[in-house]
């Protein structure tokens, strides 16, 4: 027991040893995905509720042990000893808890595209309507993510970046992907004026006070705005010198360009703030309801 | 391997501008209306996002935080995460589907338990700045302006009015009525700023398009370019 501990107070036991220590890993990552997968055919004769319980005791320990970590005081000293006064004996633990996470997020990330390539290889097999688009997708698929595994294998020296590699991925991603992006973003553009015109439409004081706005933060924000005001109106560009009456500080600050940075500072922000704190509230709540497991579709 | 080399174009400067004039054009295509050409170039897009995505987003993350652990560092028990991710793709099996459920459980406690910390760390502060405003000058803030003092009025009164409006525990009726109404007004000018700036963005987005048809393509030199 007095080895164990030392052991694990040295940290050498969750290391493997120097020598062979590609071998031993490779060994027991195979053991386990033997043991981890083998486990579901145990887990599937499980009763619903048992199957039930376990999700909701997984749900609730994690989001126990994030939660725990904030709410704990740091001055724990009396059950559990450290090393360092501003933190709990759980803090160690969160950067490698969200590296956990961050794995199982990439591999939820490969969940959707096989999700996606399922989906458009069945649609080429069986020949469904406009299949041809499904060939596309799936070749232009197959030859980026080639080229992007192997260029982030070759941004860790795992692989050489040759000629080849530089100049076929500079191709697909800078020349092709980079500008569709670009033009699919610009896109909205136009149809954005198509949803304000359809708002505007609608006649009522919110639908005006909303326009209004609108028209005078798109005109603030713009040259235009400057042009109106400094140039066509012949307003005062520069702040109001010190001392100024009143009608002269009201003269140097009805520009549209300052009026506009008002609204959005002075009169958009608290509005913000409130369905911040609406939406925070709500998160919280919902927050509260997951980790519990009392929303039923999830667990 | 550089064989290869012979099929792809040696100069990339005029291509590159081809391929991405073809393709703007191909996706405003969708404009006029819905075409071949517009589905032809939208499925090669997302072909490529999906694919690039693996990259960065996939093998890097493995690499990073699972790979090097255990195989560079030699620490074992990472290896268990993954086989424990890969419960996820039990999803698509209808006899053992409900497996991929304690992973996605995993997840949502996690994101769940870290929203308590986001609500302190992000809200919290905001409220306490809201808190924190003088609304009349005194001699405790001696630098304050009539002016800031109209804006921190105007801030509380704003934020009230618009959280009233968001009250909807109880019948809103009677003054509670009235703030509430002018709450919505609010909200409609904070909306609209936010409106605003959301197309002025789109149309600089627009914008960059254009420009770069006109001089990188067309060679017309526009805005002292």
């Amino acid at each position: 027991m007095h080895m164990l501990t030392n052991l694990m107070a040295q940290q050498t036991i969750w290391r493997l040893p120097e020598e062979s220590r590609i071998l031993f890993a490779t060994l027991i990552v195979l053991g386990a995905f033997v043991l981890i997968l083998g486990l579901a055919p145990v887990l599937q004769t499980l009763p619903p509720r048992g199957r039930r319980a376990i999700i909701v005791t997984v749900t609730f320990l994690a989001g126990l042990f994030f939660a725990a970590e904030f709410f704990l005081p740091v001055d724990w000293t009396a059950i559990f000893p450290k090393d360092d006064p501003k933190r709990n004996f759980l803090t160690p633990a969160i950067q490698p808890a969200q590296n956990v996470l961050q794995i199982i997020g990439a591999l939820a990330l490969g969940l959707g595209t096989f999700g996606l390539v399922r989906l458009h290889l069945r649609n080429a097999v069986q020949r469904r309507a406009q299949w041809g688009y499904s060939i596309v997708l799936l070749v232009s698929f197959v030859v980026m993510a080639t080229l992007s595994i192997l260029n982030t294998l070759a941004e860790k020296e795992i692989v050489e970046r040759g000629p080849v590699l530089k100049r076929a991925f500079s191709i697909l991603f800078d020349y092709t992907l980079v500008q569709l992006d670009a033009a699919m973003f610009s896109l909205i553009a136009f149809y954005i004026f198509s949803a304000a015109y359809r708002a505007f439409r609608i006649r009522s004081i919110e639908a005006s006070i909303l326009m209004f706005t609108a028209m005078l933060v798109m005109i603030g924000v713009v040259p235009l705005g400057a042009f109106i005001s400094y140039t066509l109106l012949g307003l005062p560009e520069a702040g109001a010198p010190e001392g100024a009456n009143f009608l002269t500080q009201l003269e140097h600050s009805i520009g549209l360009p300052k009026i506009a940075n008002w609204v959005l500072t002075q009169l958009n922000a608290p509005a913000q703030r409130a369905i911040e704190f609406g939406v925070g509230i709500g998160g919280l709540a919902m927050a509260i309801r997951l980790w519990l497991s009392l929303e039923r579709g999830v667990t | 391997m550089d064989w290869l080399l012979e099929f792809l174009p040696r100069n990339l400067d005029r291509l590159s501008v081809w391929i991405g004039v073809l393709c703007t054009l191909a996706i405003y295509s969708l404009l006029y209306r819905e075409n071949p050409v517009y589905r032809f170039f939208e499925h090669m897009y997302i072909g490529l996002a999906a694919g690039y995505s693996l990259g960065p987003l996939g093998v890097d993350i493995l690499y990073r935080y699972w790979i090097e652990p255990i195989w560079i560092q030699g620490y074992w028990a990472w290896a268990f995460v993954v086989p424990y991710g890969m419960y996820l793709y039990f999803i698509f099996s209808e006899r053992y589907g409900w497996i991929s459920r304690i992973v996605i459980g995993t997840l949502i406690g996690a994101s769940a338990g870290l929203f308590f910390q986001e609500f302190s760390s992000r809200y919290l502060p905001q409220l306490n700045s809201t808190l924190q405003k003088p609304l009349w000058v005194s001699d405790a803030n001696p630098d304050m302006t009539y002016g800031m003092m109209i804006n921190n009025i105007l801030f509380v009164v704003i934020l009230l009015s618009v959280l009233t409006y968001f009250t909807f525990s109880y019948e809103q009726r009677g003054p509670v009525k009235r703030v509430a109404i002018w709450g919505r007004w609010f909200l409609m000018i904070g909306l609209g700023a936010i409106f605003g700036n959301t197309v002025m963005a789109r149309m600089a987005l627009l914008i960059g398009r254009i420009y770069y048809l006109l001089n990188d393509w067309l060679m017309i030199r526009v805005g002292g370019g």
